[in-house]
């Protein structure tokens, strides 16, 4: 029960404090004072309050893309473990559901921009489906390189992974983590990949995607956004954290490494510039070869070549 | 045994009374006795699915087939049950489709006759067990789909693909022909049960030369690269009903010969699986990745068929691989999610093809490029053909996606084994599957988007508004079955453990507790359904903050006031950001006219994507063929006195011989 709470709690406070910490760390580096760090959740209210435009080429495809999005992320929410490694739902396969229906948000969003029938938007949607299409490939090698290492077929061999604080299973598990930070920046969208602020729309992948919503889509949408940003975080945290603490000491150090990635997201953001287009490929594809590491290192361990 | 011919009988007496009826009416009398004839091979085989007793009818004819077995197992049975309840679904669409080409003196007979023929030679196919029979039965199948597909004959290309597709499949039978004569040679018998302890008793050589003839043979029919270029070829030339009916239902008769072929066996080299899965899983990248480059649709979901075939055979291979490593549950795992993905492509892969039918009917045309917007004009196929594209993506909660998570669950449980050949084929199988997925779900919203979103690209297609009853019908049929199965998962897997259990058996291998998958599988519909429940309360809610809110307006389009429907992305633009980054792999025919000067006549940029293996393998292959044939044919030189004088020489030399033999 305890749990479900708690993990309740992280859904619905965290992903908003984690685009205000981030927010909060690019004022800080510019030099000026910046948002609160709660202004996402203002933001949030006040776009629910307004009304939409919607544009005359869309279908109710377009009217129902925002919700079926934000369901399929508060789904993998559910399955994401989060503080000590726990999830409101537990399963053999659960990562697989989990990346999957994070998958289902994208088709949904994809489709929902082309609906408009704009030519930027389609331009976003294109580099969307390109960009992040390296990514599952390299989440499933990562959870390969788990499950190898902990012999169970679910998110909780993350944490076996590094459990006998050994060197090879602490360098692969901080393998993995890092493999999921880029993850992280390439699904969230944000620098060096795409730049949230930008405000040409030939250089934006997410931001112009979304540039015919407004009021609650809007609001459901920005929030689906930093939803899966935060579950993805957990997960990267679990790799992180050792396990084995007692629970509250356990949720302390959880939130805490969620908003130091965000920290490090805003740093990232403020002092990396966006990269060219064509280079965003190899930096995705970094992640894979990051997780083809670790899995080796688990490998090698398993058949006696580390000692 | 005696319902499921009856179920034939009436169902082949329904092609043949449909002969005496009028072009109007000849699809109603088909899917009548259609329905009364599927119903009861429905129920012959959710019978034995249900008992797992197999039934066996043994009949005699005259020489040279001598005395035939009809076997139905759990694996028959299976695969009747898709045949019946798809063809069916099939006969009703057709109603529709053809429709369309009413009172224009074509040969309707033919075609309705043909249809049921294909349907129970399918399942004849599936219930043969003597060798013969089994063989008459195929080319009954490939004869009828192939007098099927060319049913607009008087178009070129229609003709060309349908002689392609009746020179593949007559190479495919070859394969089976000589595997088979080796099989009886061996055991002395025609009937398939005798070949299992023929095969123990043979020279390993021996028995991998049977089955790689035989695996190939089934992979033409299959669609396995590098034997799938019929497919792209004649799923185009064909009626989308048939296309349905050959993509989601014939090809798979492939993989149940492939299965078959595994029973004879009782041990499978571990090489064996190992090539196999790389079989499946390069069929699946690849022809997905092919897919990405297409613009006419059905060629594209030809190549998403040869896709989903190579996932069935990678959980093929995944069985193999856990058989031969002793990882019973990697092993049923495997074969059950080759099963259940099997049911799942069959019923979005004929619900894509009716959706293509259906845009195909209204405007004319299969280039996506010059489609857009046609949600507006037919809403209902359009639903359908989302929902098909995210089940056929392998998204939740639709039934696609259960198939292929239980597939990752087999590699998972190979990953896990601790044993390093299990561990890199696990992974590499993982990386490969979702990277499949991955291009899956680009390529499906590009088909998607450009035909059913936006705005018309071509404004000279004109389009009748309204939607065809029947062919509607059909694609609501399928997309109920999308849902139910992906929602309640739980019970459909446990449907597709039958035949994996059976596959199991065979082996001699124990059935693993799968309680684990199962439990998963019930949390998963328990999500599913809440997910879809609050996706719904979610729309009230939107609705109720909406209302008197909601404005209509033009697309945004970031300043520019005169926005035409060509400046919107279409399917090879949507496709090139995808493409570029690898573009050596994929070679585009592309045709440049350069403006130039001040002022510029004319300028023009045309692509065109070619099949890698058709264009480097095939083709060269087939001129090799085509050239030593070349030295025989003054043989066939049309005078009439020399064939004559060659039936003399045949006579003559066959009475020397007889009379030799005493």
């Amino acid at each position: 029960m305890t749990t479900i709470t708690a993990n309740i709690l992280f859904i619905l406070i965290m992903p908003f404090l984690f685009i205000g910490v981030i927010n909060r760390v690019k004022s800080f580096w510019a030099g000026r004072q910046g948002p609160s760090v709660i202004q996402p959740f203002f933001d949030f209210f006040r776009l629910l309050k307004k009304g939409v435009v919607l544009s005359r080429a869309t279908t109710a495809l377009f009217y129902w893309a925002p919700i079926a999005a934000f369901i399929a992320v508060l789904a993998a929410a559910f399955i994401a473990p989060m503080a000590g490694g726990r999830s409101i739902l537990a399963f053999q396969g659960d990562m697989i559901v989990f990346i999957y229906l994070l998958g289902a948000a994208k088709f949904v969003n994809i489709a929902s921009a082309m609906e408009t029938g704009s030519s930027f938007e389609g331009m976003g949607a294109a580099r969307e489906a390109a960009f992040t299409s390296l990514i599952e490939p390299a989440f499933f090698i990562i959870m390969g390189a788990s499950a190898a290492a902990s012999g169970v077929m679910d998110f909780s061999g993350i944490r076996a992974m590094a459990a006998n604080h050994e060197a090879s299973g602490v360098l692969a598990a901080v393998l993995c983590g890092s493999a999921l930070f880029i993850m992280l920046l390439t699904e969230g969208s944000r620098v060096p990949v795409d730049d949230p602020n930008t405000h040409l729309e030939l250089t934006m992948i997410h931001e112009v995607m979304v540039l015919d919503n407004s009021g609650p889509d809007l609001a459901l949408i920005n929030y689906s956004s930093a939803l899966k940003m935060f579950v993805i975080a957990s997960v990267m945290a679990n790799f992180l954290i050792p396990a084995g603490l007692n629970p509250a000491l356990a949720g302390a150090l959880f939130a805490a490494v969620i908003l130091l990635s965000a920290v490090i997201a805003g740093c990232v953001e403020s002092l990396m510039a966006r990269l060219r287009m064509s280079h965003v490929p190899q930096f995705v594809f970094f992640t894979v070869s990051i997780a083809i590491v670790a899995f080796s290192i688990v490998l090698l361990k398993m058949s006696g070549g580390l000692k | 045994m005696n319902i499921f011919f009856l179920g034939v009988v009436v169902i082949l007496g329904g092609g043949a009374l449909s002969l005496c009826f009028c072009e109007r009416n000849k699809a109603s009398v088909v899917i009548i006795f259609t329905a009364l004839g599927a119903g009861l091979t429905s129920f012959f085989s959710l019978n034995i699915l249900a008992t797992g007793i197999a039934r066996e009818l043994t009949v005699n004819f005259s020489a040279p087939i001598g005395t035939a077995v009809f076997r139905a197992d759990a694996l028959s049975a299976f695969f009747i049950l898709i045949i019946s309840v798809m063809g069916f679904l099939t006969t009703i669409y057709a109603k529709g489709y053809m429709s369309a080409y009413l009172g224009q003196g074509r040969a309707f007979g033919a075609h309705f006759l043909f249809l049921p023929i294909l349907i129970l030679s399918m399942m004849m196919v599936a219930v043969s067990s003597h060798v013969i029979v089994f063989l008459i039965m195929w080319e009954i199948m490939s004869l009828s789909s192939f007098f099927l597909m060319t049913f607009e004959n008087e178009k070129k290309d229609v003709l060309e693909a349908g002689i392609y597709y009746i020179t593949a499949m007559h190479i495919c039978v070859a394969l089976l022909v000589a595997g088979f004569s080796v099989l009886s040679l061996l055991s002395g018998s025609l009937d398939f049960a005798s070949f299992k302890p023929a095969l123990s008793a043979a020279k390993p050589l021996a028995a991998i030369a049977v089955f790689a003839a035989l695996f190939i043979g089934f992979a033409i029919k299959a669609g396995l690269m590098p034997f799938h270029t019929w497919l792209p070829l004649a799923h185009p030339a064909a009626p989308s009903h048939v296309s349905a009916i050959m993509s989601g239902v014939m090809i798979k008769l492939g993989i149940y010969g492939i299965l078959r072929l595994i029973t004879f066996y009782t041990f499978i080299d571990s090489r064996v699986s190992f090539a196999v899965l790389a079989f499946g899983l390069i069929t699946g990248l690849f022809g997905i990745y092919f897919a990405m480059a297409q613009r006419d649709i059905k060629r594209l979901l030809a190549y998403s068929s040869i896709e989903n075939i190579g996932i069935m055979t990678t959980g093929i291979g995944l069985g193999l691989i856990g058989l031969s490593f002793g990882n019973n549950y990697m092993a049923y795992l495997g074969f059950a999610g080759a099963f259940l993905h099997l049911l799942n492509h069959s019923i979005f892969k004929e619900l894509m093809f009716f959706g293509a039918g259906s845009v195909y009917l209204k405007t004319h045309t299969r280039d996506m490029e010059h489609l857009g917007g046609l949600a507006k004009q037919m809403p209902y196929t359009a639903a359908f053909f989302f929902v098909g594209s995210a089940a056929i993506s392998a998204l939740p909660p639709l039934n696609g996606f259960i198939g292929e998570l239980v597939l990752y669950l087999a590699m998972f449980s190979g990953i896990t084994l601790k044993f390093v050949p299990a561990v890199m084929s696990g992974v590499f199988s993982v990386a490969v599957l979702s990277f499949t997925g991955a291009m899956a779900v680009v390529v499906f919203t590009k088909m998607y988007s450009t035909v059913f979103s936006g705005t018309p690209r071509n404004n000279s297609i004109t389009i009748k508004t309204g939607e065809y009853k029947f062919m509607t019908f059909a694609m609501a049929a399928a997309v109920l079955f999308c849902v139910v199965i992906g929602v309640l998962p739980q019970y459909f897997f446990r449907l597709a453990s039958i035949p994996a259990s059976l596959m199991m058996a065979l082996s001699a291998a124990a059935v693993p507790d799968t309680s684990g998958v199962v439990n998963a599988l019930q949390i998963l519909s328990v999500l599913f359904i809440s997910a879809v429940i609050a996706a719904a309360a979610l729309y009230l809610v939107k609705k109720a903050l909406l209302k008197d809110k909601t404005a209509k307006a033009s697309t945004w389009g970031c300043g520019y006031q005169a926005p035409s429907s060509r400046i919107q992305y279409t399917s090879s633009s949507f496709a090139a950001t995808f493409l570029k980054p690898i573009g050596p792999f994929m070679r585009l025919e592309e045709d440049t006219v350069n403006p130039e000067g001040l002022f510029p006549r004319r300028a023009s940029y045309a692509s065109k994507s070619r099949d890698l293996i058709a264009a480097f393998a095939i083709k060269p292959a087939l001129r090799l063929i085509g050239f030593c044939m070349r030295a025989f044919s003054w043989i066939q030189n049309g005078n009439t006195q020399q064939y004559i004088l060659y039936g003399l020489v045949f006579l003559i030399i066959s009475i020397v011989w007889a009379m030799g033999a005493k």
